[in-house]
């Protein structure tokens, strides 16, 4: 999912896109794709940088596994856009990660940390 | 919206392999992206030409994203699977507890499969029916060959003066069953293509086998019950691996319904309808040789592969079939 050699290993990038896309979608309440992917380069300050195409194969898988809700809605201009809300199922998901990552981030920094001999 | 954007999504388009409302929708939310990201581009101060360029730049490589769009589409249920091996798994049942001998009963399972794929056909097109489609649409295909005698003694009586002639309503008959099998079979085949050659790949999956079958069976002994009687013995050992073969095809299609990877499902497809036919013929008619084999294992190919090139003649069509939205 990860275009950019940017200083990190897009497969590190392309095991958390769930939980990157989950979170957000989680916040926002109800959102679409391009605003998904817009909000993810903002809030990285463009450090993760996206093929775009790919995030709406991720979004439909989502869907599939039953963490995010799809629903179409007609736009004023008369085009119909894709909105995706987080299920039960997502949240519980979503908490897991973000519980593991902390754990996992944690560790990582305890273990890299400088010794003080 | 700029011209190339909207090639570049007609591109994606004929690269799916959805059936077409799932298809027109990806398409929708993929135009309506373009929308928002070119008129972002534009309002930051980009020519609307240079903004559609970049928009399609950072979006990816048309094939590939059909071919992701494709596989996050594509992979069925469990449920689904478990449907969509039943065709192949009540046909192996018919041959492994000799069911087939009882014209009742044979005519009611195939009914049952007739009435099931309608029922999926109208539905919509779920990637579980393609199996039920193709047994479906195989009584007639039987009953068109069965019903060749007397067309083969008119036209032996036109061209020789020999034998007796079918009466003229018998032929009138026949040219109506032939003539709705064709049109059936073949819209039934263009409508699967124009979705996916694989699809139609997988329908047509035991086709090869039962005519095998048949053909043997009626050189052998004709059609009448007392003649099978008589080729018991042989047909016990030929049930016995027509079960087996079938048994396999039920599991191609689930794992086909189930996985998400295309070469996964080609592979599968190709593989089984070549290898597993050329053994069942094997068992029907015994040891072939290295040459009759290989031609016989070409020839299956080419069946199994003439979907594509039929779905590659129908996608100048399609291309022009849906506008994209305005």
């Amino acid at each position: 999912m990860a275009d950019t050699p940017r200083g990190y290993d897009s497969d590190l990038l392309r095991g958390n896109t769930d939980s990157l896309l989950l979170f957000l979608i989680n916040e926002r309440g109800q959102t679409y794709g391009y605003r998904l992917i817009k909000e993810i380069e903002e809030r990285s300050q463009g450090y993760f940088r996206f093929k775009e195409g790919t995030v709406y194969p991720a979004l439909r898988k989502l869907e599939n596994d039953g963490l995010v809700q799809g629903e179409w809605k007609k736009l004023p201009n008369g085009q119909e856009r894709r909105y995706y809300t987080i299920t039960d199922h997502g949240r519980e998901l979503l908490q897991k990660k973000l519980d593991m990552w902390q754990s996992f981030a944690s560790a990582m920094a305890l273990v890299m940390k400088p010794t003080e001999s | 919206m700029q011209r190339e954007v909207s090639s570049y999504l007609d591109e994606v388009k004929s690269h799916l392999h959805l059936d077409p409302r799932t298809s027109r929708r990806v398409i929708n939310e993929l135009y309506s992206h373009f929308e928002e990201k070119v008129s972002d581009l534009a309002q930051q101060g980009l020519p609307e030409p240079e903004a559609a360029q970049t928009a399609l730049r950072s979006f990816g490589e048309a094939r590939s994203i059909a071919r992701l769009l494709d596989e996050a589409h594509s992979g069925g249920s469990w449920t689904e699977a478990l449907i969509g091996c039943q065709p192949h798994l009540i046909v192996a049942a018919l041959f492994a507890t000799h069911v087939w001998r009882h014209p009742l009963l044979l005519g009611t399972a195939f009914a049952a499969i007739a009435v099931i794929a309608l029922l999926g056909w109208r539905s919509g097109g779920a990637s579980w029916m393609y199996s039920w489609i193709g047994y479906a649409v195989l009584p007639l295909l039987v009953l068109s060959y069965l019903s060749m005698d007397p067309l083969a003694r008119t036209i032996s009586f036109l061209v020789s003066g020999h034998g007796a002639p079918a009466p003229f309503w018998h032929i009138g008959l026949l040219a109506a069953l032939y003539a709705f099998t064709l049109w059936l079979f073949t819209s039934t085949a263009v409508t699967v293509a124009r979705r996916d050659w694989i699809l139609l790949s997988l329908m047509l999956l035991p086709l090869p086998v039962m005519g095998l079958w048949i053909i043997t069976v009626t050189q052998s002994a004709g059609v009448f019950v007392d003649a099978l009687r008589s080729l018991e013995a042989r047909f016990s050992r030929w049930d016995g691996a027509m079960g087996y073969f079938f048994a396999v095809l039920g599991v191609t299609t689930a794992l086909f319904v189930r996985v998400r990877q295309r070469a996964l499902k080609v592979g599968a497809v190709i593989a089984v309808g070549i290898v597993g036919t050329a053994i069942a013929a094997r068992s029907l008619w015994g040891d072939l040789g290295f040459l009759p084999l290989l031609a016989m294992c070409f020839c299956l190919l080419l069946f199994l592969t003439v979907p594509l090139f039929l779905r590659t003649m129908l996608r100048h069509d399609d291309r022009s079939e849906e506008p994209l939205p305005s």
